[in-house]
């Protein structure tokens, strides 16, 4: 993984680079081509690598959860995080099924089980014409946390993504998901397995999308080695696997694989006022 | 002889700053009347100060050289009272960012003073208002100060509360050192208007540098003066007056306490959003800071001297408006919640409803409203700015703002529930003297 990346600095900085023969080029670009799709992503996560600052988990939707999927976790109250994430088009009604999402978002805990984002999405690779710009749009979330978890009882969590008022009934929503999550974290030794299992509906004039019924996942980090987790999950579609990397409680890096075929992920930051 | 030897090196001071501004500010018409009212208002200052706080010898009191070491630090207004139990201090900070961080400073500098009284009672003016005060036990402040017992256990021991007319009464009749009056600031903030959304150019800015001098008069009454200075502009440089330094904010403004928990203020002039006209209003505060209730009432008029507007034809007319909001403040979480109904700017009838709460000295918060002219909702945060104490007491102070303010609404461009700046700060301010959010965010500092 750090040669990789290493390679990877290199190339950003010059469009030509050298390996030792062609069966190690062949590989080598082989197993770099979701690098250098990310490139952009991946410099500016090297770079904050260095930076020594702190952050916290989201999921690729912006809100605090596993990979794609929302867990019923919150983040310490008064913190405002700020990330940037991009998602594959086949997993997106805002990509056509061929255009990127890249958006960026702040989501902020409001109170100690309140969350709130908001996130502004840009539609990759659209044609632009003179008098015509990138394709965005935006979102707000809520979540509220109902229940905290106890020794026995799990978290639960209730969420509404992309609201949207009833005269604009399906009007510009494509990320409209509403849920609720249960998660409760278990300790095996010095393992810590976090599991979440939710459930997406339809409520009155606010369609579910990005997730269509049963949903969960689970998280495994070592009490030691808390800044890594790995994770997997059913997100009501596909399975997907990532990674998380948390830098100094402070700055997160997630990587993953949607429907393990697809490179996803982003990173954030964290303030905690 | 050591403070004369002060004030003689500060009025050296002062004159270096009016031939600086001199040569900075001839450049633009705004700016020459600008240097102008300054050198007025400087000659004031330079009275006052050869006037006040001259104080030579070695006979001075502990009370006197607790009021010395105060001025040096730089804040203003002050006032002390010292009985045989008794020691009542009323102070104005215009130094620190944060007036949490201003009383802990007032509060370190009096334990470590060699004053004595059994009871202490700290009072928080703002424009030469009282707005919250500390009551402790000066033993128990300095036993804090000193390590010997927590803040956690200080502070229940202490009371921070809005009364104050006792305070005031002790004070009654003591000459106040190192006054503000005539004695300008001149915050340098930012504004910024922009646009997200539109899909022929979805990010449009336009950034204005905004240095403003403001004058603290007699009497409560402030003068504000705030230049717009153009950084960069891609969101309304189709007009030219907008891409030109002008001014944003002329307004004269009378905040007063009127009794315990009642305030009023009255401002008139130029305002923000191309308006021009007076605006008032009255603030009574029924249970600490819980509950209060608020009544805004003006009228305004439009002008184009603070720019051009994007619907000339629309707002080129008389507007009055008049609102009766109520407020309650969740205590535990510095949150607010305000419930605004009336009518408008631009006659927009309806409810306004506010929540906001503060990260420490950040504010972030959202807001939704139901008017004749439809729904709307959005989100608005007050960011501080890094400057966290400025240049002590002169003729002129010239700092950064204290915030940089940011709304956004889901829809933009229309004229749905809007208000505007006309200079009255006072249902700002008072937020920072909430007892409740100093005694919170006064602990950092000890």
């Amino acid at each position: 993984m750090s040669f990789t990346f290493s390679r990877c600095f290199i190339i950003f900085s010059s469009k030509k680079h050298e390996v030792g023969n062609v069966v190690s080029k062949v590989s080598f670009f082989h197993n770099l081509k979701c690098v250098l799709q990310y490139r952009s992503l991946v410099a500016l996560a090297l770079i904050i690598l260095f930076v020594p600052i702190l952050s916290e988990a989201q999921s690729l939707t912006g809100t605090s959860g596993l990979f794609h999927i929302p867990t019923a976790r919150t983040q310490v109250d008064k913190s405002l995080i700020i990330g940037l994430h991009q998602l594959p088009p086949q997993y997106s009604l805002y990509g056509r099924g061929i255009h990127n999402n890249r958006y960026g978002y702040a989501t902020i805990t409001f109170l100690p089980r309140v969350e709130l984002m908001f996130r502004y999405t840009n539609m990759m690779g659209v044609e632009k014409f003179p008098d015509r710009g990138p394709f965005m749009d935006r979102m707000v979330a809520f979540r509220l946390l109902v229940l905290r978890e106890t020794r026995i009882l799990p978290a639960i969590l209730f969420g509404i993504h992309d609201p949207v008022s009833p005269k604009s009934y399906e009007q510009d929503k494509y990320f409209g998901a509403n849920y609720i999550v249960l998660t409760k974290a278990l300790k095996f030794d010095n393992i810590i397995f976090d599991t979440s299992i939710g459930y997406a509906l339809d409520l009155p004039y606010q369609k579910t999308q990005v997730y269509e019924g049963v949903f969960g996942g689970f998280s495994l980090s070592m009490e030691e080695y808390q800044w890594l987790e790995l994770m997997l999950e059913y997100d009501s579609n596909r399975w997907n696997t990532a990674a998380k990397v948390r830098i100094l409680n402070r700055v997160q890096i997630m990587a993953g694989l949607m429907e393990f075929k697809r490179p996803a992920g982003g990173i954030s930051y964290r303030f905690q006022f | 002889m050591k403070f004369e030897t002060k004030y003689h090196k500060q009025i050296r001071e002062n004159i270096k700053t009016i031939l600086w501004l001199n040569s900075n500010m001839q450049s633009s018409h705004w700016g020459r009347v600008l240097f102008i009212v300054l050198l007025f208002l400087g000659s004031f200052h330079i009275k006052n100060v050869a006037a006040q706080g001259v104080q030579t010898g070695s006979n001075q009191t502990e009370t006197e050289l607790l009021v010395a070491e105060l001025t040096s630090i730089g804040f203003e207004n002050i006032a002390v009272r010292s009985t045989e139990s008794d020691l009542t201090i009323a102070y104005e900070n215009r130094v620190y960012r944060s007036q949490h961080r201003a009383l802990s400073e007032v509060l370190k500098t009096i334990a470590q003073s060699d004053v004595t009284a059994d009871s202490l009672h700290v009072l928080m003016l703002y424009r030469e208002q009282p707005m919250s005060q500390v009551s402790t036990s000066l033993a128990d402040l300095r036993a804090m100060v000193a390590g010997e017992i927590s803040y956690q256990q200080w502070q229940q021991g202490s009371r921070f509360t809005m009364e104050h007319d006792r305070s005031l009464e002790a004070l009654r009749g003591v000459e106040r050192v190192q006054r503000t009056r005539f004695r300008p600031e001149i915050p340098i903030g930012l504004g910024m208007r922009y646009q997200l959304g539109n899909y022929n150019n979805p990010y449009r800015f336009a950034f204005d540098l905004q240095p403003e001098l403001r004058v603290p008069l007699p009497y409560g009454v402030t003068a504000n003066f705030r230049l717009a200075i153009p950084l960069y502009n891609d969101f309304d440089n189709n007009f030219d007056r907008n891409t030109k330094i002008r001014p944003s904010l002329i307004a004269l403004t009378y905040e007063r306490r009127l009794y315990d928990g009642i305030y009023a203020s009255a401002t008139t002039g130029i305002f923000t959003r191309n308006r021009r006209g007076w605006h008032a209003m009255l603030k009574t505060f029924l249970w600490e800071e819980v509950f209060s209730i608020t009544l805004n009432g003006g009228q305004t008029l439009f002008t184009d001297l603070t720019g051009e507007p994007f619907f000339r034809s629309f707002e080129e007319r008389d507007f009055h408006f008049y609102t009766a909001s109520a407020d309650y403040r969740w205590r535990r979480y510095d949150l607010n919640i305000r419930a605004q109904y009336g009518k408008y700017l631009y006659e927009d009838t309806g409810l306004r409803v506010d929540v906001h709460r503060h990260f420490g000295d950040a504010l972030f918060g959202f807001f939704f409203m139901d008017t004749r002219f439809g729904n709307n909702y959005g989100f608005n945060f007050s960011l501080p700015f890094p400057q966290r104490k400025s240049l002590k007491a002169g003729p002129v102070r010239i700092r950064t703002a204290t915030h940089f303010p940011v709304v956004y609404h889901y829809e933009g461009q229309n004229f749905r529930a809007r208000i505007h700046e006309t200079g009255i700060t006072m249902d700002q301010v008072l937020m920072e003297f909430y007892p409740s959010y100093l005694r919170k965010e006064m602990e950092r500092w000890f």
